[in-house]
């Protein structure tokens, strides 16, 4: 229940009585307990599915579709930086501030025929664990192909 | 105009007898001189609103004297002081269910 209890005055502004005006909310409170676990499952789902879609489900790691939609908002900060630092030093250097790696793991094929996709699977993993140890946190590890 | 007032009357009447908001009104010595229905059937447990009138908790909640005493004097402090008691969340056992809503 919520309750609100007010005096009531007579002509003279005397207190003569009380007014009380009262509301169940009990079906209220119960909707905003279900919308409130509604909302935390909602959030865990869409976290899970931002998971699915921009991740690799062998490694773990970014994969290709992330890859294509961060590399074109990094270039496109990388430019914007290069543009406003040339305006305020009056220069035309045309260097970005922008470094891009591509990994390629030689003669990956051999593993796969050789020892099979298991074996293979396990190789890619470890080789991104030895990236992961070697890279900042701010850097963005992404698969972009097989391997 | 005497029809206005006669419109406003009925208007005022329908609208506190049939709001599902409980709704009534006591003198300075805490007895009722008007309950509406949702008051009568939701927290008085009574079939008819008419049936509180005159009475106060104490004679309504036989059983119940420590809770008649603690709105009798939250009553009588609101009555004195002339401050109000607004939005104030409680809990009640359900005249229907038995459940505490």
């Amino acid at each position: 229940m919520s309750e609100s209890k007010l005096p009531i005055c007579d002509e003279s502004g005397e207190i003569v009585g009380l007014l009380g005006i009262g509301r169940d909310i009990t079906v209220r409170r119960e909707a905003e307990v279900l919308l409130e676990q509604a909302t935390i499952e909602i959030k865990a789902l869409n976290a899970h599915l931002t998971n699915l879609v921009d991740r690799d489900g062998l490694t773990g790691i970014y994969n290709r579709r992330f890859f294509n939609e961060y590399f074109e908002i990094e270039l496109q900060r990388a430019m914007n930086f290069l543009k406003h630092r040339n305006q305020l030093e009056s220069t035309t250097d045309p260097d970005l501030n922008f470094g891009l790696a591509m990994i390629d793991i030689d003669y990956f094929k051999h593993i796969n025929d050789t020892y099979g996709h298991l074996v293979g699977d396990d190789v890619l993993k470890q080789v991104i664990n030895i990236i992961k140890q070697n890279i900042f946190s701010r850097d963005v590890l992404c698969r972009y192909g097989g391997d | 105009m005497s029809h206005l007032i006669h419109i406003e009357k009925v208007l005022l009447q329908e609208l506190t007898e049939n709001s599902p908001d409980y709704i009534f009104i006591k003198n300075r010595q805490s007895q009722f001189v008007f309950t509406n229905k949702a008051h009568a059937k939701m927290l008085l447990g009574l079939d008819s609103p008419q049936e509180a009138l005159n009475k106060t908790d104490f004679d309504l909640f036989p059983g119940k004297q420590e809770d008649a005493k603690r709105f009798f004097d939250e009553e009588q402090t609101i009555m004195k002081t002339g401050k109000p008691v607004l939005h104030r969340e409680w809990m009640v056992p359900s005249t229907t269910t038995g459940e505490t809503v």
